[in-house]
């Protein structure tokens, strides 16, 4: 019975892919992870989110992000890696930072960007932790250059209604507002946020919707109704993995938008 | 007032309630929006129309569900959230959100998730009361049903992907009829006609438990078959209107206690008026969830717990035992 | 044409609650059943009404097995009146007493219900809701409930529970009634007195067998009951012919 346990042990023990180590960086939140590794080495990455090696809410390649180790954030799990930094997030819960602290690790606190400045000045505030102030720079500069070339060639700003879930839509002061606004597009009202019923988009229609999955059940049902009203409403898609973080994201982001626009004939 | 004019009546409010349905909104629609060149014949044909007519088969489910429950526990306080259906649908449909499967197929995979979930629970509710030989084992089998699917539910939302998820499950659950299109109504509306109909047939043998379950058995009451009527029909009518609305309270329990002084204490003189009264009472609130300024409308569940808690209130200071019989 | 159990068992759970009890119930009499607590006496009218089926032996009218009969041909011939006299809703008398009308529901009805309430002296409170009835009313309701079904046997088990004495004496007299009527009749009692006055035949139960049975007048005697109940029971003449049980301690 005890020799059956110690096999189970050891077994359990030698489960994940990758062994314990000592210093490194430990990032806790598939934003923060996708910063990491932009700016890293990938031998100075201790774990990264355990989101980031989930299809649903991952922002960087899944191939990528199973080379690492993938952690839930737990004080337990974290100083047992002795890492040198901690990226945390707004989403860690309080009782685990007071506990990181506690365990005197030392904690980079990372907010969610909501303007391209304030993603800017995580960038530069992460990459002067980790000493990789030339990369910070380089990618700083990539965003400015997609930013740049995502301006719109004509002055007309057509109102777009961005849904990052099926029936869940951006509004107020994001960084996908501002996104939105860089690459020549107007914000809806005020209150056409969150959950929007497809009477309000009726009664003020937007000139385009944009939406993570054209199948979804909200987005046909939307379409229908918008057909049968004859509202000339565009739609084009926006992928879900574009919405939920800054930084690098914003290159992709940016392009994307740019495209749309460009499409756009008014 | 006899009580076919006292149930005239009761259609009659039931189809103001349908034109009000139709016609309310940020933007009050005149019948002049009904000729098909007016642009907003688009919200009335595909959101007004169909949203009436699942509100209304829903209150119609609820109400006539609780009447069948509160008959056959021989309970006023009974609702059919006891037995614990409506709770294991939520369960499905939230795990479909938080799998990620929601969207498939048009809605089909939530639905599917859902009325699993419900079928679960009547199956489980059916094998837990086998050999029951009161309701008080229906209670608890539909109370462990209940707690174990809240916690699972919970547990669900805990682990889910991102924040994304977790707003939708949260906001699923509080019930809404926002945006259910002609989709909805085809995919729910078999299972809640069916199951109206199997509540339906109950209100006799309904009437002969008011003597106790011996005295029932011995007039002819086949009780073992009552229990998986009232299982099945509940099932299939809360259920499926549970996987296209998410949860919505208290209508069950507050139409059948309203309406018992004015159509009798017997159950079977219930059965039709509540499933009337749960139809108006549903899409009354559900106007009201309309009508609520700003862009957004109010969610149906917490529309009805508004209601519904100030009803109880009244009723808690009414003179007291006297209104439960 | 009797009402019979024949070597009836009934287990309940662990516990023996009949034990090969065969007994009769004459059309056209009254079998009172009388035994101490526990002995089994709601048991055996249960068993008879065909509410339980018999762990072993079987329940027949006239030779056929109720078991084998079919849900609503046993609730037209066996009426059967529970001792709780609750009813769950506040309705009107005239809808209890319908109630029991369940297992017929043709023309007949309305005709039935009347002569129910007539026959158990309830028509005036038709129209008045069970809750605000007295207990002697009631009682008189849910006898009528019984009766509307017109059965060919009627097991009433205590229906004299909290009533008056003299709502006692009239519940007793419209039971002989139905008796005299044609119906087999078989009542559970507490009171010795009562059951003497109204007995054709008797059973006496104890630990769940049948002590004794038969006619009135050679089962309950004195002696039979001083031992079934562990009192000192004996009959005294009242004059000009009536006659009554009294009770004392051992």
């Amino acid at each position: 019975m005890r020799a059956a346990i110690a096999l189970i042990a050891l077994t359990l023990a030698g489960c994940n892919a990758q062994p314990a180590r000592t210093g490194g960086i430990v990032s806790t939140n598939p934003c923060t992870d996708q910063l990491l590794l932009a700016l890293a080495p990938p031998e100075r990455v201790a774990a990264i989110s355990h989101y980031s090696q989930e299809a649903a809410a991952t922002s960087i390649p899944l191939d990528l992000a199973r080379r690492f180790r993938g952690t839930a954030g737990t004080a337990e799990e974290v100083v047992a890696l002795k890492p040198d930094v901690v990226l945390a997030s707004s989403f860690t819960p309080a009782s685990t930072l007071r506990a990181y602290q506690k365990l005197g690790l030392n904690v980079l606190l990372l907010d969610s960007p909501t303007t391209i400045a304030a993603s800017r000045d995580q960038i530069r505030t992460v990459a002067a932790t980790l000493g990789a102030q030339a990369a910070g720079e380089a990618l700083i500069a990539r965003i400015d250059a997609a930013v740049a070339a995502a301006a719109p060639k004509n002055a007309t700003r057509p109102v777009a209604l961005l849904f990052i879930a099926d029936n869940f839509a951006n509004g107020g002061p994001t960084l996908l507002t501002e996104m939105l606004g860089r690459a020549g597009f107007a914000s809806p009202p005020a209150d056409m946020s969150r959950v929007v019923p497809i009477e309000a988009i009726v009664r003020q229609p937007p000139a385009l919707i944009l939406a993570p999955d054209p199948d979804g059940r909200a987005a046909t049902l939307r379409r229908r109704v918008l057909a049968r009203a004859g509202l000339p409403v565009a739609e084009a898609v926006f992928p879900r993995t574009l919405v939920n973080c800054g930084g690098p994201t914003i290159i992709p982001a940016m392009q994307r938008l740019a495209a749309i626009r460009a499409r756009m004939t008014r | 007032m006899s009580r076919p004019v006292r149930l005239s009546l009761l259609v009659a409010l039931s189809l103001a309630m349908v034109a009000l349905s139709l016609a309310a909104g940020k933007q009050w629609l005149p019948w002049a929006a009904w000729t098909g060149q007016d642009p907003r014949w688009a919200i009335v044909i595909e959101l007004r129309v169909p949203r009436a007519i699942l509100g209304a088969m829903l209150g119609a489910a609820l109400g006539l569900s609780g009447a069948v429950l509160q008959g056959y526990l021989r309970n006023p306080l009974a609702d059919p959230t006891v037995i614990g259906v409506s709770s294991c649908a939520a369960l499905g449909a939230v795990a479909a959100i938080v799998l990620g499967v929601s969207g498939a197929a048009g809605g089909l995979g939530q639905f599917g998730w859902a009325m699993a979930g419900a079928g679960g629970a009547m199956a489980l509710l059916g094998l837990l009361t086998a050999r029951a030989e009161s309701p008080v084992v229906f209670v608890l089998a539909g109370t462990v049903l209940a707690s174990l699917a809240g916690a699972l539910t919970a547990f669900l939302i805990s682990i889910a992907p991102n924040p994304y998820a977790v707003a939708e499950a949260i906001d699923w659950l509080m019930g809404a009829l926002t945006d259910r299109g002609a989709n909805d109504v085809m995919l729910a509306a078999p299972f809640m006609i069916v199951g109206t109909l199997v509540l339906l047939i109950t209100g006799r043998e309904l009437d002969a438990l008011a003597l106790g379950e011996d005295a029932a058995r011995s007039l002819g009451a086949n009780l073992t078959r009552l229990r998986w009527t009232v299982v099945l029909g509940t099932g299939l009518a809360v259920g499926a209107g549970v996987a296209v609305t998410g949860v919505v309270g208290f209508v069950g329990l507050v139409v059948p206690h309203v309406l018992r002084p004015v159509f009798g204490a017997r159950p079977s003189a219930l059965l039709l008026p509540s499933a009337l009264g749960g139809a108006a009472l549903t899409l009354a609130a559900d106007s009201l969830c309309r009508l609520a300024p700003g862009a957004g409308e109010v969610r149906l569940g917490v529309v009805m717990a508004l209601i519904g808690a100030p009803f109880f209130l009244a009723l808690l200071f009414r003179e007291g035992g006297r209104q439960w019989r | 044409m009797a009402l019979s159990l024949d070597s009836v068992t009934l287990d309940l759970g662990r516990r023996r609650v009949l034990d090969v009890v065969s007994a009769n119930i004459a059309p056209g009499r009254v079998t009172v059943i009388l035994g101490p607590n526990g002995a089994g006496k709601t048991s055996l009218l249960r068993v008879a009404a065909g509410l339980v089926s018999p762990s072993a032996g079987s329940v027949a009218i006239d030779g056929q097995d109720i078991g084998a009969m079919r849900r609503d041909a046993r609730a037209r011939s066996i009426g059967y009146l529970p001792q709780a006299g609750d009813v769950a809703w506040n309705m009107t008398a005239h809808n209890v007493v319908a109630l029991g009308r369940l297992a017929h529901r043709n023309a007949h009805d309305a005709v039935a219900i009347t002569a129910a309430l007539a026959a158990t002296d309830a028509a005036s409170l038709a129209d008045r809701r069970v809750g605000e009835l007295s207990g002697g009313e009631r009682a008189r309701v849910l006898l009528a409930r019984v009766l509307a079904g017109e059965p060919e046997w009627l097991l009433a088990d205590e229906p004299l529970a909290s009533l008056d004495p003299a709502h006692q004496l009239d519940l007793l007299d419209r039971l002989r009634a139905v008796a005299r009527g044609g119906a087999g009749v078989a009542v559970v009692l507490h009171d010795l007195a009562l059951a003497a006055r109204v007995a054709d035949d008797a059973i006496l139960m104890a630990g769940g067998r049948i002590v004794a049975a038969g006619p009135a007048s050679a089962t309950l005697t004195g002696d039979a009951l001083s031992t079934l109940f562990n009192i000192s029971a004996c009959w005294l003449d009242l004059g000009e012919g009536g006659r009554t049980i009294a009770i004392a301690p051992r």
